[in-house]
């Protein structure tokens, strides 16, 4: 079981390095400015979301991942994302939503938390 | 009646934060028109005989054990607000938003197909009404975070209780590997885009996560493990029956 464990361990750090080692491989290759320079061209700069320039230069801080990363990727291959079919990202609308969807649901979670945990 | 009312207020102030984090709740989701037609139908097809199979287990199961429809409820709900909840991150290269999964969670409560079910649900209100995610990308979101995200944790979590480690401790490698393994199935879902434009498939793979986790989720997986860790010795502290129930702690276990 010991030998189990520490294989558990193991495997998660090497996971975890992996992701470390991914960045730095793509950082420091050695076509990495030709890549920039791409980038720069198709407005999703690598750099900027990969660590060599801030996050916020540009996009504005605590920008979501999925504007910073996913959508440049998939600008970057060719597959800009496309509005919702269902449009609530106008105005007030999404924090009515958001602000809706957050009572519902910390209403249901109250709810059942209450009938599991707290009465007899 | 003290400890409702603390509650309560902590659930007060857990929606404040979402309703002062307004429209910034996007992290892992792909969205809307990204995946071409092909890969969209792929990823539907290899979701829904996991949906199939979550809606017969919860049907067996709430005549199996009297809380847990309940506990589908409360966790459902909890893998929404995670999924559409946005943490303020300041990694190694600024500072980013992203949110937690939770089905990590859900699939050690309630099994991974189930898991797979609340995440596909919570998914589609997402879709439909918070302009996160998307519907044509639905199928891919329910793979990365239901399916691979469920899946993951749960081993992970079987895996470190057979190695008798504390309950805390596999709540929280349950929570860091479903997390990490989500963003893992997102940078294949759209590594998978080069491959029409002659790129190489595992580069773009490994250079997105590897974005990932210097951007986010290198600190976030840390603490949604955290907090899994914490909401499974909760339940043990308060209702360890439950627990029992689900099979995941024996009957005269030692506590935590």
């Amino acid at each position: 079981m010991q030998h189990l464990f520490k294989f558990t361990v193991c495997i998660f750090f090497l996971f975890y390095l992996a992701g470390m080692v991914s960045f730095l491989s793509a950082a420091h290759a050695d076509n990495f400015e030709m890549i920039r320079a791409t980038e720069r061209e198709n407005q999703a700069n690598v750099s900027e979301i990969a660590g060599t320039v801030p996050l916020d230069e540009g996009e504005g801080a605590w920008t979501g991942i999925d504007v910073s990363i996913v959508g440049k990727y998939a600008s970057q291959y060719g597959r800009p994302p496309r509005d919702p079919y269902i449009n609530t990202d106008q105005g007030d609308l999404l924090l009515f939503v958001f602000t809706l969807a957050g009572v519902i649901g910390g209403f249901v979670i109250g709810f059942n938390v209450r009938k599991i945990f707290y009465e007899k | 009646m003290k400890s409702i009312k603390m509650f309560m207020v902590i659930m007060a102030v857990f929606f404040l934060v979402i309703i002062v984090s307004d429209k910034a709740a996007y992290a892992m989701h792909i969205t809307e028109g990204i995946l071409p037609a092909e890969w969209a139908v792929t990823w539907f097809a290899v979701s829904i005989p996991f949906l199939g199979i979550g809606i017969y287990h919860v049907k067996r199961k709430k005549r199996e054990m009297h809380s847990y429809l309940p506990l589908v409820g409360m966790l459902g709900a909890a893998v929404f607000v995670f999924s559409c909840f946005p943490v303020p991150v300041v990694a190694l290269n600024g500072m980013a938003t992203s949110h937690p999964c939770g089905t990590g969670m859900s699939a050690i409560l309630l099994g991974p197909f189930v898991s797979v079910l609340i995440a596909g649900i919570a998914l589609l209100i997402q879709a439909l009404f918070l302009a996160h995610g998307g519907l044509t990308t639905l199928g891919g979101n329910i793979f990365s975070m239901g399916i691979l995200g469920s899946f993951s944790g749960f081993f992970a979590f079987k895996i470190t209780r057979r190695c008798g480690m504390p309950l805390f401790w596999c709540g929280f490698f349950a929570g860091v590997i479903s997390d990490l393994f989500t963003y893992l199935g997102t940078s294949v879902e759209l590594g998978l885009l080069v491959i029409n434009n002659g790129g190489s498939f595992f580069r773009a793979t490994a250079e997105i996560f590897g974005v990932f986790m210097m951007t986010s989720q290198g600190v976030l997986c840390i603490v949604e493990g955290v907090v899994v860790g914490f909401i499974l010795v909760f339940i043990e502290k308060r209702r360890p029956d439950i627990l029992v129930q689900l099979g995941m702690i024996k009957k005269n276990a030692t506590p935590v």
